[in-house]
């Protein structure tokens, strides 16, 4: 299982594209290569972890990123590591610090057997903002490639905002979905429905699992968190999607997303997708970027569950 | 009341400083082509008291001239008024057309709702969904930083529409930090005022919504493209302790969750920091010095 999820996560990170891609000159293709940018797999104590190691390690995952990101002029070094981590990876988690981009093996393992797993209900018993887990609707596919994804994308905005100062007003844990879902829209509708359900997902069946464990209410200490409150993170995703592209997400925004939040979501992509153009495209590198959009990286195989 | 409170507001307003002061050698005239106002008289006749009020004490004017070193990259409005559907909540708003409407109902709900001591009996503590004034809070800090929050937050939506600011974040939240930022320039007691008197407003409104239904933050309302009021309140008052630790060390820990306590000096230190990046290049530096010679802000305003 890990193995075609690492592989469609990756295609998908790799392909990502907020550049509308010309034909390439007749020149030598750039080197997809960085010199600020290094890797490394750190093999898991828990055996548990064992199979997502090995299988994203044969994937290439982080050669892979690292090609992808290879085209950003960065301004300080960013090292990529998947690792089961100390007391931060415990939860489970993913995160940016000091210029180390930091996969815990256990987000991957909640994806696995959390998320993306149904939760039976009774017979009558509907799903319902408390129901954790599998979402009416979608794929064990869409929660484990969209949550895949969507942890690398959020944490590489992190980097992104420190290694390459970025001015921000605003919240930065909302920024760096912001990056997630903009750059999950840049590769065309079926990818595009695929990655949102699946951080849609994961957002959702973390907030099922609060509302459970506090009988239906969301404590003060989540609301006075730097990050948004679970269910408003993925409803700030949905929105970016919608606003991009109101067509493929009509069904899912009806679902899914309060009317009065629907009409701004245009104005909300808009504005992500402007401030990308003045603060991060001037430093991709445009040959590079073209090259790393040749790479055909995603196959059909790459979603067989 | 609205006298002490407009003059006071509109004190802190116009002697905001990202700037130093050094005394000038010739004074630049605080005035800026791209900048009108206009007070509307209102229908209904208890906003009338407001009107009259802020048109005395020329709210708008000096607002004018606050904003005046601003090199804008397009016109703007600043509106006093009744208006329409929106401001009817109560509210105010950025139309996002280069009009920034002032609604008579935001000052009506500071005076008369917000800022009131909410009678309780003698054994019910001062909770989530209490109403009304906090304890240990004064009925000034709430109108001066009901005002003062309530002006930088729309000229916040302003600045990023009309100089067109790249944005990451939620539109709202950024409005947010440009009010907290601003109000933190001008030394602890101004800040300390107007911080605890906007998370006042907050927690006011959010006492209202949870008492309107029954203790649960309602699905719409954590759609909104607002963060819903009470994470409000907390991100202006983590700003707050971001910058001035010391200054504010009661309050954050009466009020913020440690977990949160330990990211706001970050969080303040990035704000300031975009802040320099994308608005300072566009305000004259000259002019900014004036403005601050202004000297409007005196003791006795809080009075």
């Amino acid at each position: 299982m890990t193995r075609i999820v690492s592989a469609a996560a990756l295609a998908l990170v790799l392909a990502g594209a907020p550049l509308a891609a010309k034909p390439a000159a007749a020149q030598t293709p750039p080197e997809l290569k960085n010199d600020n940018i290094e890797f490394a797999y750190h093999e898991p104590q828990s055996e548990k972890y064992r199979p997502i190691y090995e299988r994203l390690k044969e994937r290439k995952i982080l050669e892979q990123l690292a090609a992808f990101l290879s085209p950003l002029r960065l301004q300080g070094a960013l090292m990529l590591s998947l690792e089961e981590g100390g007391p931060v990876c415990r939860s489970p988690n993913s995160y940016y610090s000091r210029s180390t981009l930091h996969l815990c093996y256990s987000w991957f393992y909640m994806l696995e057997n959390e998320a993306s797993i149904e939760f039976k209900r009774g017979p009558n018993e509907p799903f319902t903002a408390a129901t954790p887990g599998l979402i009416p609707g979608f794929t064990r596919a869409d929660v484990i490639v969209g949550g895949t994804i969507g942890v690398i994308l959020h944490e590489l905005g992190h980097a992104l905002f420190d290694i390459q100062d970025i001015p921000l007003l605003g919240r930065e844990e909302d920024a760096a979905d912001q990056i997630n879902a903009l750059i999950m829209m840049q590769f065309g509708p079926k990818v595009a429905q695929i990655a949102i359900k699946g951080e849609f997902n994961v957002s959702h069946h973390f907030h099922a699992e609060r509302m459970r464990k506090q009988r239906g209410q969301i404590d003060y200490r989540q609301e006075a968190d730097s990050h948004g409150v679970d269910i408003q993170r993925a409803w700030n995703v949905l929105c970016i999607a919608y606003g991009k592209d109101p067509q493929t997400f009509a069904e899912l925004a009806e679902r899914l997303l309060p009317r009065a939040r629907r009409q701004y979501c245009a104005d909300e992509y808009k504005q992500v997708a402007q401030a990308f153009r003045k603060t991060i495209l001037p430093d991709i590198d445009p040959a590079m970027m073209e090259q790393v959009l040749k790479m055909e990286i995603l196959r059909p195989e790459d979603f067989r569950f | 009341m609205t006298r002490i409170v407009s003059a006071a507001a509109l004190a802190l307003v116009l002697a905001c400083p990202m700037v130093r002061a050094e005394p000038a050698a010739a004074q630049p005239e605080l005035k800026n082509d791209m900048i009108e106002f206009e007070y509307v008289e209102p229908r209904t006749a208890k906003f009338k008291p407001i009107y009259e009020h802020l048109k005395q004490i020329k709210l708008l004017e000096r607002l004018a001239q606050f904003l005046s070193p601003l090199k804008l990259q397009g016109g703007l409005v600043l509106s006093l008024e009744e208006g329409g559907p929106a401001c009817r909540g109560p509210n105010s708003y950025y139309d996002m057309a280069g009009k920034l409407h002032l609604c008579y109902s935001w000052f009506y709900m500071l005076e008369n709702e917000a800022s009131v001591e909410v009678k309780r009996p003698p054994d019910e503590p001062f909770t989530a969904t209490s109403l009304g004034l906090m304890p240990g809070f004064t009925r000034s800090e709430v109108l001066i930083g009901g005002t003062v929050g309530v002006i930088l937050h729309e000229m916040g939506h302003a600045l990023f529409d009309i100089q067109d600011i790249p944005l990451f974040g939620r539109e709202e939240d950024g409005a947010d930090q440009i009010a907290a930022l601003i109000m933190l320039q001008f030394g602890p007691k101004v800040a300390q005022t107007t911080v605890k008197g906007f998370y006042n407003v907050w927690h006011h409104f959010n006492a209202e919504t949870l008492r309107a239904q029954k203790g649960q933050i309602r699905p719409w309302q954590e759609a909104d493209e607002h963060s819903i009021s009470i994470q409000r309140a907390y991100n202006f008052l983590c700003m707050a302790y971001g910058k001035d630790p010391k200054s504010f060390q009661e309050l954050a820990e009466a009020l913020l969750p440690r977990a949160r306590k330990q990211s706001c000096e970050d969080e303040y230190k990035q704000a300031a920091n975009a802040f320099r990046k994308t608005v300072l290049p566009d305000v004259d530096p000259e002019m900014m010095k004036a403005v601050l010679q202004l000297e409007i802000l005196k003791p006795e305003d809080f009075k």
